[in-house]
């Protein structure tokens, strides 16, 4: 297998085909410290994309509650035990040298992973000893995506009761100390596991975006990349006999809803999310698979110059361009298996925030337009305090957000108003 | 009632929503304060967070206040909008 760069592991990796590189890259952070698991994202993509005949058992967007809550069931556990078996103990990292200039820590940002990747780890044999494969992984069992985690911490309902909650009776027990929802759709990954697997070469990577996308003309429904995809989201659809996954929305990310005029404009998804958890985007790539510098694109600041947004499981070595701010209150061995050895640093950093980083946060679902670049106009200080026994500043900063063409969107400053719609009119647009 | 149930590993759903052994309770108040400072920082008034853990719809949130108790999380909100409530601010 030829070599490619991955990033995220920090050292080039086996991939079975050449590196090429998209002119932009669709990613997205999502702040993982807001989402309370309203599910709204889960039915804005349902309805939009997933609501046909065939597709009942599809969820391209889901949240799912962890560390037990899974879509398909326990997709990450097997995954990572999987891995283990092929190489067991071997998911460790290395640091890198900080004393590194800043393109080298581009190109490596979370040290050097030392273990196998899915690809790597391929020849291992340890799903089924009588059959190779080109991406170890393994086919969800039909049961396993029955499961989309809709309610999945308590009983929505006693039964046969409309609009009713169970209040404290529960046949199962609850989570009693911590877990989090972790909101997941196709990372659109840079060395995608769906697209190295397909034997029909089905599965494309568009230049202009990077979205990974799969030509239904081609496809012959050998679930080849649901077998091989490590987030399990790549989807069987048995009506058509084909593979299907999500598009990211990519007429709307192609600026085509006569909504914005032309302008790139966020997925569904994202838009959807009234937790103003999610940012997407599109960033530039350099062809060594790294992000080019652009200082003011609010995805590249918090990937790149904050480090507070983590690749989700680094170490299957995808390069997905999804990326978490992780949940601050969880055990901090848990968030490593699941972002990586930044962790410790994101939750610092995002825990007493930097001025600038508080402005950007600031971002976050005040426009469905896909935002380029930012500036920020400083204002006034409000105040000086302790928080989380470290000092804090904070300034009332505006932020601003252009458009591809450099025109701005919209501005917002730190302490924003909230406005409330009248209960009349809960539901305007 | 009794809380308590062995996982079934034929069963796929057994492991949905059972309890992760956290004896000091220290993540829990961790994740309350968490949510706390989010939401005032989104611009809701500290009524309206609380109001996020008073409704079962918000099975986290919710469980929070149950296991801690409610003068525990008007604490924790109270404290979050000395900070990140304009109007409850007390610094100077």
């Amino acid at each position: 297998m030829p070599d490619v760069y991955n990033w995220q592991l920090g050292r080039p990796m086996a991939y079975p085909y050449e590196q090429a590189m998209p002119k932009r890259q669709w990613a997205f952070v999502m702040n993982i410290n807001r989402c309370l698991g309203c599910q709204t994202c889960t039915m804005a993509c349902k309805s939009t994309w997933t609501f046909e005949r065939g597709q009942e058992h599809m969820w391209w967007a889901n949240v799912e509650t962890k560390p037990y809550g899974g879509y398909p069931y326990a997709w990450d556990v097997k995954l990572l035990e999987l891995l283990d078996k092929a190489n067991p103990g071997g998911m460790t990292w290395s640091e890198s040298d900080s004393d590194e200039r800043d393109s080298a820590l581009r190109a490596a940002p979370y040290g050097t992973y030392d273990g196998k990747t899915i690809f790597e780890a391929a020849d291992s044999r340890v799903t089924r000893p009588e059959h190779s494969q080109r991406v170890l992984g393994y086919l969800p069992a039909d049961a396993e995506w029955a499961t989309p985690n809709l309610h999945e911490d308590v009983p929505p309902a006693p039964a046969g009761e409309k609009g009713q909650w169970v209040r404290g009776g529960l046949s199962l027990p609850e989570h009693k100390a911590w877990f989090f929802y972790l909101a997941r759709v196709c990372n659109h990954c840079s060395y995608p596991a769906c697209l190295a697997a397909c034997p029909r070469q089905a599965i494309y990577k568009r230049p202009e975006d990077g979205i990974v996308l799969i030509d239904q003309e081609r496809c012959r429904g050998y679930r080849k990349c649901v077998e091989a995809c490590p987030y399990k989201k790549a989807m069987y659809r048995p009506t058509t006999r084909t593979s299907e996954k999500c598009i990211a929305c990519y007429p709307r990310v192609e600026g085509s809803d006569p909504e914005t005029g032309g302008c790139p404009m966020e997925t569904r998804c994202m838009a959807a999310c009234i937790g103003q958890i999610r940012m997407q985007g599109l960033v530039q790539m350099e062809q060594d698979g790294t992000w080019t510098k652009d200082r003011q694109n609010p995805l590249y600041y918090l990937v790149h110059e904050a480090k507070v947004a983590l690749p989700l499981y680094p170490q299957f070595g995808t390069e997905p361009n999804g990326f978490y701010i992780p949940p601050r209150w969880v055990p901090r061995g848990y968030l490593r298996q699941m972002f990586g050895p930044g962790v410790d640093h994101a939750i610092e950093r995002y825990m007493v925030p930097e001025r600038e980083l508080l402005a950007v946060l600031q971002l976050f679902r005040k426009d469905n337009r896909i935002i380029f670049r930012y500036e920020i106009e400083e204002g006034p200080k409000v105040f000086e305090t302790e928080i989380h026994g470290k000092p804090f500043t904070l300034y009332d900063d505006t932020v601003i957000a252009f458009d591809e063409h450099g025109s701005e969107l919209f501005r917002t400053k730190v302490e924003e108003p909230l406005y409330e719609r009248p209960p009349e009119r809960l539901n305007s647009i | 009632m009794d809380l308590t149930k062995e996982p079934e590993q034929d069963d796929p759903l057994t492991l949905n929503a059972v309890g992760v052994f956290d004896p000091s309770g220290e993540s829990l108040r961790m994740m309350a304060a968490c949510f706390a400072e989010e939401y005032l920082r989104l611009g809701f008034p500290p009524g309206r967070v609380l109001a996020l853990f008073e409704s079962p719809r918000y099975p986290l949130a919710n469980g929070a206040l149950k296991t801690l108790g409610y003068p525990t999380i008007l604490s924790i909100v109270a404290n979050a909008a000395r900070v990140w409530s304009p109007a409850h601010r007390s610094h100077g």
